[in-house]
């Protein structure tokens, strides 16, 4: 006994010294017969408890299964190692938790009985709370973020694999277990965000930004390719070598909180830009919001800080006190206010009929009034087409066209007066009609089978009808233009409308124009029948000289179309030379409607140029308006010819008659000087009177010559400086010598050379001064003047004689023309003389005249330019 | 002192005129000479005559551009020449052929003997 009593003790100092907590039990009832103090300070317990069964001295473990499962080692020897099991131990009166790890051992004998079992154990408490608290936080935010539709990712950069959660899985709608490569995570990504999502990776993972990671994209599910924003965020993290080894973030579904962002933009924008006036106000009328028909309508510029205006500045006076004292107040929770309201453009000051809707804007939170919103629509437009719609039924109802208005089926609805009054029908008759009542028979089936189909498809349709008067039976031919009439918000066809006029006055007076045309047209006939029967070319012109008109003469000779010489065409044709005086003198008659007359050449067919004598006359209305030009070119050519031919004969003649003239002259000056030698006066002063009548005839032809030259134009000039009164004293000598009845009276106050033809000049003073002589038989004297008057020279010659009637005076420069004498005087003479002293005074750029009295006598003048340098070659 | 007879050669290609002109100027005591043939107007001149009268027109001889030769010889350029024509406006281009003076035709007997004297003498 004593050596087991020793043993005993010696285990029990073994167990105290144990470094770790360790206890032994033996028996079935789980005595506890040593622990040390580790153990006895798990159990909170002292030396007390040993040699006491278990449940006796640890009596809270009752109910646990410790005692169960030392006994089970006792009675089995088989070990049992318990891990952070967790014990309820009553610590300073308070049942507390702990955790421990712990061996069972069965304790046996030599024999290998067992004898008891060995308890070591180890307090795990601290480790275990540690980690169950982490393990709540974990659930704590696993919750959260799954509470708040985050998802959590976990890129290793180094593998190019990725940790998705669930959440994160189901926003990017991937459907496969297990880890997922980078690239199936870019192939969930909508392509258009795929290089956004791409480029924000590289800078993160590259270390810019500080690794911060932060997209929004689209996803696109693999399942059902739903589409879905994400918002994702991330960190990069990296080793000493700045590598990133870890790239992790959470990634948020905002689809919702783009749509809503989305919807409310729609929203604004929808109300911005409504055509309808927007606004929004507190109750005391200020201003919080107004849209773009707003502030155009009420003239706020779009940029216009709306919270410095108030209600009061779009309305009249009286306008904003009806407004603010009693429409607001009848602005009700369910229905609001609609209304009438004029506003007020601020900058315009036009007052505008609005039709206006009023609701009450109410805090959501409190639901108190915060404020009104209105709506507005512009009602010009609307009281306008009303007005003219009102306008349009006026004119209607009072329209003298037939008008009318049926159903589809045909029953008429209206009929204006005109209408009832064309087709002989009262209103009661109306009422009961349908068109096919007064449209003939002919019409009404045209009416069903090819008209209404039309209408149908096309809208409108227009054509000629008849009418049947429902008294007389008459058929009225109409031409009728129907509309159709269609439901505004389905389109369907409710109605037709028509219009028709009468054309039996249109057919009346067509046939009336019709024969006036056919009139008109016979009678244009026979005037171009006229006007091309005619010898010569016929032509009308705009009062602007263009020409619109030539008959078919013109080709006959013209080398361009009668379409090519219209207008100013047929001046192409005109000869260079005659250009400038035909245009001048066509010019002048346009200007003062004078009646034109030209000679001109024009081209003809085969390259020459005839001669063409143009007149023309203006038609003028009754205020002396220009209205047309009728003209007339009658070709001239051989007529030109002929007095070319005239005038190279009597050109010929003349001169050839002067060679027998000079020998006659001759032989008779020899036979008076013979006479007068020989004594033979009587004889001598026969031939000096036949001298004196050669002379006569020398004149003549001299004259005769003279004219030729002037017509056929080689009437010679050859100017230079001479006295033009010596000139005049010596043509006065010579004059004397041969009328010694008249005593020449002179007055010569000019004195100095002008420059001039001379011998020409001398020819007009000879022939004047001949003429006084001729002219004033009964008289003795002549006067001859002159003098210098302004830059001319002057001379006149009076005589005393016969004089010349008024109505003659303009005559007697013209070819031919004689004065005729009473019947005791006749006068010699060919008619020329002072023809060709005019043709020779206008060549110097001068002017003749002549002032007489008949039976009183006459004075002839002329007057010439000093300097004689202004000629005017083309005359 | 016996005076010499003064010479005048007539030149115009119609015969009556050179036939009643001679008359005329024989009459007054002039020695006449006369050709109807413009051409022998220079052979003519060899007698050395002391006028010539001469026609313009001679049978398409101009009778300028044998006024021009006469003046232009220095064996006749100093023998007067009074030249005579129908035309009027001959005249000028007449005496700027070198002619000393011209007379229209007809003419009086008395201006053409008082043209001749002023020239000859």
């Amino acid at each position: 006994m004593s050596s087991s009593h020793s043993a005993h003790e010696l285990f029990k100092s073994l167990v105290e010294a144990f470094p770790i907590p360790a206890a032994v039990y033996t028996g079935a009832e789980i005595t506890i017969t040593a622990a040390n103090k580790g153990m006895l300070g798990f159990w909170a317990k002292d030396q007390s408890v040993i040699g006491k069964p278990m449940a006796e001295a640890i009596p809270e473990l009752e109910g646990q299964h410790f005692i169960d499962l030392i006994r089970q080692v006792y009675i089995t020897g088989v070990s049992y190692q318990g891990h952070e099991d967790k014990a309820e131990i009553i610590v300073n009166g308070e049942l507390q938790s702990f955790y421990f790890n712990f061996t069972y051992n069965a304790l046996r004998n030599p024999e290998g009985y067992i004898t008891g079992v060995v308890h070591t154990a180890e307090d795990v408490t601290e480790l275990v709370r540690a980690r169950k608290k982490v393990a709540e936080t974990r659930e704590h935010l696993s919750f959260a973020l799954t509470s708040a539709g985050i998802g959590t990712w976990d890129l290793d950069p180094v593998h190019n694999t990725v940790k998705w959660d669930a959440r994160c899985r189901e926003l990017f709608g991937f459907c496969k277990e297990g880890d997922v490569t980078y690239n199936d995570v870019l192939n969930c990504i909508h392509p258009h965000d795929e290089p956004l999502v791409r480029q924000a990776v590289a800078r993160a993972i590259t270390n810019q930004n500080d690794g911060i990671y932060d997209v929004k994209y689209r996803t696109i599910s693999q399942l059902d390719q739903r589409l879905t924003w994400v918002h994702s965020r991330g960190q990069a993290y990296f080793n000493e070598e700045r590598v990133a080894y870890r790239f992790a973030g959470i990634a948020q579904d905002i689809t919702g909180e783009i749509g809503s962002g989305m919807r409310e933009r729609q929203l604004m924008c929808l109300v911005d830009h409504n055509t309808d006036h927007m606004s929004i106000a507190d109750m005391e009328g200020n201003l919080m919001y107004m849209n773009g028909a707003a502030r155009n309508m009420l003239g706020v510029a779009h940029d216009a800080d709306i919270s410095l205006l108030s209600a009061r500045d779009f309305y009249s006076a009286s306008e904003y006190e009806r407004v603010q004292e009693h429409l607001i107040k009848e602005i009700t929770d369910e229905n609001g206010w609609q209304g009438v309201i004029r506003l007020m453009n601020r900058i315009t000051r036009e007052e505008i009929p609005c039709q206006v809707s009023y609701i009450l804007i109410k805090d959501i939170q409190t639901g108190e009034v915060i404020g009104r919103g209105a709506t507005a629509r512009d009602l010009r437009q609307e009281i306008k087409a009303k007005s003219d719609l009102q306008r349009l039924a006026t004119i209607v109802d009072i329209s003298e066209d037939f008008c009318n208005y049926c159903d589809t089926s045909g029953n008429t609805i209206y009929i204006n007066e005109a209408g009832l009054k064309l087709i002989g029908m009262d209103k009661e008759q109306m009422v009961s009609s349908n068109m096919f009542t007064y449209h003939s028979e002919q019409s009404s089936i045209a009416i069903r089978e090819t008209i209404m189909p039309q209408l149908l498809s096309t809208g409108r349709w227009s054509g000629k009808l008849e009418l049947l008067h429902q008294q007389t039976g008459e058929i009225i031919p109409i031409h009728k233009q129907l509309f159709i009439i269609r439901e505004n918000i389905t389109n369907e066809p409710i109605a037709f409308a028509g219009i028709a006029r009468d054309l039996r006055p249109e057919i009346k007076a067509g046939k009336v124009i019709e024969f006036k045309n056919t009139q008109l047209h016979i009678a244009i006939r026979e005037l171009e029948f006229l006007a091309n029967s005619v010898p010569v070319v016929v032509w009308t012109s705009t009062p602007q000289g263009q020409l619109d008109y030539l008959n078919q003469r013109w080709y006959e000779k013209a080398p361009i179309s009668i379409n090519d010489a219209l207008g100013s065409g047929w001046a192409e044709t005109l000869h260079p030379d005659d250009e400038k005086r035909s245009w001048q003198a066509w010019r002048e008659c346009m200007k003062t409607g004078n009646p034109f007359q030209i000679e001109f050449r024009l081209r003809d067919k085969e390259g020459n140029y005839r001669w063409w004598m143009v007149r023309a006359v203006a038609l003028k209305d009754e205020q002396g308006n220009i209205i047309k030009w009728y003209g007339s070119n009658i070709d001239i050519t051989d007529h030109k010819e002929l007095e070319k031919q005239k005038d190279n004969f009597l050109g010929v003649a003349s001169h050839e008659l002067k060679t027998p003239v000079t020998s006659i002259k001759a032989y008779a000056q020899v036979l008076e000087l013979k006479f007068r030698r020989a004594g033979d006066l009587q004889n001598a002063s026969l031939v000096a009177k036949m001298d004196n009548q050669i002379n006569r005839l020398n004149n003549l032809i001299g004259d005769l010559l003279e004219v030729t030259k002037i017509n056929t134009g080689r009437l010679e000039f050859n100017d230079q400086p001479f006295d033009f009164d010596q000139m005049v004293e010596e043509v006065i000598e010579e004059v004397e010598r041969t009328s010694h009845k008249h005593v020449i009276h002179k007055e010569l106050l000019y004195k100095g050379e002008i420059i001039g033809d001379r011998e020409r000049i001398c020819q007009v003073v000879v022939n004047l001064l001949t003429n006084a002589i001729k002219y004033s038989p009964d008289a003795d004297h002549i006067i001859i003047t002159t003098e210098q008057v302004n830059d001319n020279v002057q001379l006149c010659v009076q005589d005393f004689g016969i004089g010349i009637r008024l109505e003659e005076q303009d005559k007697v420069f013209e070819q031919f023309y004689r004065v005729s004498g009473s019947k005791e005087h006749t006068f010699p003479g060919l008619g020329l003389g002072l023809y060709i002293s005019a043709e020779i005074v206008k060549h110097l750029n001068g002017r003749i005249w002549v002032n007489s009295v008949a039976g009183k006598g006459s004075t002839f003048c002329f007057s010439l330019p000093i300097r004689g340098n202004d000629r005017d070659e083309s005359k | 002192m016996e005076t010499k007879t003064k010479t005048i050669f007539i030149a115009d290609d119609d015969e009556a005129i050179v036939d009643a002109t001679s008359m005329m100027l024989e009459m007054v005591g002039y020695d006449v000479r006369h050709t109807l043939n413009g051409a022998e107007v220079e052979s003519g001149l060899t007698v050395r005559p002391d006028l010539v009268l001469l026609d313009i027109w001679m049978s398409g001889i101009d009778g300028r551009d044998v006024c021009r030769k006469i003046k232009a010889d220095p064996l006749t350029g100093n023998i007067p020449v009074l030249m005579i024509s129908a035309s009027r406006e001959i005249r000028d281009s007449a005496l700027a052929s070198g002619a000393d003076d011209f007379l229209a035709k007809p003419f009086d007997m008395d201006t053409l003997l008082e043209k001749i004297a002023r020239l000859i003498y």
